[in-house]
């Protein structure tokens, strides 16, 4: 079963190489999404309906199961039914249901089945880049300039209590995340914020467009506003009925599943939109459960307490494929990586920071940690990201080239530092088993590392000035734009009095070559430029300065039982749930 | 004995304010930071000050506990950092399913307590006694995260008896049939270490009142061993037995922590879990204040019980 998932794999890949080639990154999603957004309403609905049928992921989204017909989408196993109820165990809860404030995983999922953004990447394609496809706008504009972004939006849609969708629904969304004084906002909101930084003027021209105008050329704006329904739009009725605090409880979008009830710790159900402006939903019925202990999990599911199941462990994954439940993962924009403390003696030494890149194995990490739930990482760019290269590898694993730049950097006997890493982080919880791997890496060329794991948030809050004893320190996560390296490396989102500055580069001392690249590719309204800008980054950042240590790109793997079809593993976090049906 | 029960209402009032000033101070000493907790790791500096500002925690540690109190005093618990929603609103919906576990895992080790630590008092050094001993010994020792994986294993996975997570099939419609089934598998786990120490202490006391000389009188009157027993051994046994059950009964409704973990189970303790690990300050306050609270409760109940039994106590 390795050696084949290994080899479709590589096909993949291949393939992605090719499409990423001939597609020209970025601008021909944008132009094809203009195009198809052009044709007006029902073209549209076509295009969704389109990608959703050929979407099948017959070669890129990797699909295992027990009998043929077992399989994680919906192009393996007849038509399509309605109906049922589908229990889905998560291996956390939500922390708030509101797409606007939340910070998890499992709330990320939720808020997709009930909100909607005006655009979104599209949930049912393996193409990477990942085509940005029309949701509540029909159709979108950008100045010559790259400043000025219009959108034009759906007409005939309503929230779920109700309201009619407009551009002041909008506008009230935008003001909930981004204007003080308005009765809508919320301090909470905080996503908005980030991505609506250089917002100039914001405005509703007339009831069905909603335009917004940057102080700069904001080259990754439709990309970012595609992203994990950060924009969901929220009916504004509900937010004055409920209070701008109080949507968390009585969540009302426009998406496929509407909001039945939330029993904290227990489960959170929704219930198909009959009054959905698109193709309706499968099921008539969806319940998520948290389920935090992996093996009550997987017991869940063996008993059927549960159909989907988030978060496997992956030592069990094999058994129970071959138990007969179907398993689908694959590239996911995540990654997991350590930073190096460039105030550390040793990690501000770019002969050591590069040894130990070379110390690495990641194939072994992902294959006999991780049981190849994850890929081999070596940049910051992740699946999904428009720049990401999937053959670029500039490490090996290579020990002696490791030991020889340790001999160049004047350690020919090695030394001793520490790690820091939080195994109880969310979306990492394999954190203190790398950590350990790479201690034994580390080991073999003569460094000892002293690992320190502390829980999640005690690790976020350790000072500054412990961090300074310590060469590496990880985390895990990652999103599917380019921007992440700004976000990661851009000198002025850093800072000395930041926790998590490395002194790699901040708005103190900051790496002038880096930041141009970074701001050119932010800025750069041609989107193969744009990539060639990121590439350079990713290179600078993570080989020539090596102040970053990628270690793999998780698959995000799911099993579920096999009469769950349509689950289609999106390049992302996040699902369209309204393709999932059951075969019952 | 009401100026007895005032002076001790007095003294709970001010243990829980001593606990809150506790609970406060080593949330505080804690690495680690309420508003860095709620956002990305990579969140801005600038961005987790707003939010920050926002909580109120960029005010003085004293100064946050004034705010905090003087809102509790008004019955405002606060608002969950990590859900959102009301504090106090999340412990109330979460009191009544560790009140369900809690009483279950109580009755179960009560009885099995109360039985092995009898039978084996009364039988001192033969083979039932070893074997409770033992049993007694394992119960106590076998962390309750491994029983409930085991549990899970056996009675979930390989013979279907008992389903494996939460309260109620989210399926059908509930009810106490559908709720008794789910109760089964936490209840075991939950009640194992109280069984146990039940046992040994009922053993104990069994054991020594068993040896003395009115015992000896009862039976040389010709009572059967059966009335003995009960009616003259464990009535004398009834004070520490109060006194142990209401400490097991304070250790239960603090939440069986790891029970709840286990099975997916809704009450304080799988709450208490997430909260310490977002640093949620009013949901860790509400819920240890409230658990302070039941504990301090218990143990004046069980103060009143000795009275009421033991004429000999007086409560002044």
């Amino acid at each position: 079963m390795h050696a084949d998932e290994e080899r479709k794999l590589d096909g993949l890949l291949s393939r992605r190489r090719l499409l990423q080639l001939s597609a020209a990154g970025f601008g021909a999603s944008l132009l094809s999404g203009l195009l198809a957004a052009c044709g007006g309403d029902d073209d549209d609905d076509d295009d969704d309906t389109d990608s959703g049928d050929s979407g099948t992921g017959d070669d890129a989204t990797e699909v295992s199961g027990g009998s043929d017909d077992a399989g994680g989408d919906s192009g393996d196993a007849g038509d399509p039914k309605a109906g049922g109820t589908l229990v889905w165990g998560m291996g956390g809860d939500a922390d708030a249901l509101d797409p606007h404030t939340t910070n998890a995983w499992a709330a990320w999922r939720q808020s997709t089945m009930m909100y909607e953004s005006l655009v979104r990447k599209d949930l049912l394609t393996d193409e990477i880049p990942v085509p940005v496809v029309p949701q509540l706008a029909e159709s979108w504009e950008v100045s010559d300039d790259g400043r000025t972004w219009s959108f034009a939006l759906r007409q005939g849609v309503t929230f779920h209590d109700g309201t009619d969708f407009n551009a002041d629904a909008v506008m009230a969304n935008y003001e909930r995340m981004s204007v003080e004084d308005s009765p809508y906002y919320y301090a909470s909101a905080w996503h908005g914020r980030f991505a609506f930084q250089y917002a100039e003027a914001v405005e509703a021209p007339d009831e069905f467009t909603w335009r917004i105008t940057h102080d700069q050329p904001v080259g990754e704006f439709l990309s970012t506003m595609g992203d994990y329904y950060w924009f969901g739009i929220a009916s504004p009725t509900q937010i004055e009925e409920v209070g701008t605090e109080n949507l968390a409880s009585s969540p009302s979008g426009t998406g496929p599943f509407r909001f039945v009830e939330r029993v904290e710790g227990q489960r959170t159900e929704f219930e198909r939109n009959e009054d959905y402006w698109g193709e309706k939903a499968y099921l008539d019925r969806l319940i998520v459960r948290p389920i935090l202990e992996d093996q009550a999990r997987v017991v869940a599911l063996q008993t059927g307490e549960i159909d989907l199941m988030s978060d496997p462990p992956p030592d069990v994954i094999e058994s129970l494929v071959n138990d007969g439940y179907a398993m689908s993962q694959g590239l996911t924009p995540q990654v997991a990586f350590y930073r190096f403390q460039f105030r550390n003696e040793y990690g501000g030494n770019q002969l050591v920071r590069q040894a130990v890149q070379w110390a690495i194995d990641r194939e072994a990490i992902a294959r006999d940690l991780f049981r190849d739930t994850v890929i081999p990482a070596y940049g910051l760019l992740s699946p999904g990201a428009p720049a990401y290269d999937p053959e670029w590898a500039p490490y090996s694993y290579d020990p002696d080239r490791a030991r020889e730049l340790l001999a160049e950097a004047g350690y020919p006997d090695g030394f001793s530092t520490k790690l820091l890493a939080a195994p109880t982080a969310s979306g990492w919880p394999q954190a203190g088993a790398v950590a350990q791997f790479i201690k034994d890496n580390l080991a073999d060329v003569g460094i000892d590392l002293e690992l320190e794991l502390t829980e999640w948030v005690t690790y976020l809050g350790i000072e500054f000035r412990e961090r300074t004893d310590a060469l590496l320190w990880g985390t895990a996560w990652g999103m599917p734009t380019n921007f992440f390296l700004n976000i990661q490396a851009e000198s002025r989102y850093r800072s000395e009095a930041d926790p998590g500055d490395q002194g790699y580069t901040n708005v103190e001392n900051p790496n002038e070559a880096l930041d141009e690249l970074l701001i050119a590719g932010s800025q750069a309204t041609d989107p193969a430029e744009a990539n060639d800008l990121y590439r350079q980054a990713n290179e600078l950042m993570c080989v020539e300065d090596a102040a970053f240590l990628s270690l793999n790109h998780d698959k995000l793997p799911h099993l579920m039982r096999p009469e769950v079809k349509g689950f289609f593993h999106s390049v992302n976090v996040n699902y369209d749930m309204s393709k999932v049906w059951l075969d019952e | 004995m009401v100026r007895y029960v005032i002076r001790r209402l007095i003294a709970t009032v001010g243990v829980l304010w001593g606990v809150s000033i506790l609970i406060f101070a080593i949330l505080q000493f804690t690495p680690g930071d309420a508003a860095r907790a709620q956002l990305p790791s990579s969140a801005p500096e600038e961005e987790v000050q707003r939010l920050r500002e926002s909580l109120g925690l960029d005010e003085p540690i004293p100064v946050q506990y004034s705010i905090w109190l003087q809102n509790v005093l008004q019955g405002d618990f606060g608002r969950s950092y990590q859900h959102r929603i009301s504090a106090f609103g999340i412990v109330k919906d979460r009191f009544p399913n560790t009140m369900i576990l809690a009483t279950s895992a109580l009755v179960v080790s009560v009885v099995v307590g109360l039985v092995i630590g009898v039978v084996a008092g009364t039988r001192p050094n033969t083979l039932t006694d070893r074997a409770a001993i033992l049993t007694g010994i394992v119960g106590a020792s076998l962390p309750s995260f491994w029983v409930g994986i085991m549990l899970l294993i056996i009675f979930s996975l390989k013979l279907g008896w008992f389903p494996a997570v939460g309260m109620y099939d989210v399926r059908g419609d509930g009810g106490l049939v559908d709720l008794a089934h789910h109760l089964v598998l936490p209840t075991i786990t939950a009640a194992a270490v109280p069984a146990a120490v039940i046992a040994r202490q009922v053993r104990s006391s069994v054991l020594e009142i068993m040896n003395l000389d009115y015992i000896r009188t009862a039976r040389s009157k010709g009572l059967r061993e059966t009335t003995v027993v009960v009616r003259h051994a464990l009535r004398n046994a009834l004070p520490t037995f109060i006194t142990i059950v209401a400490l097991q009964a304070g250790y239960l409704l603090g939440g069986s922590l790891i029970t709840e973990v286990v099975f997916s189970w809704p009450g304080m303790g799988q709450q208490l879990y997430t909260s310490v690990g977002a640093r949620d300050i009013p949901v860790i306050m509400t819920i240890t204040l409230l658990v302070a609270l039941i504990f301090t409760s218990l143990n004046l109940l069980a103060d009143l019980l000795q009275a009421v039994l033991d004429p000999r106590v007086r409560l002044t």
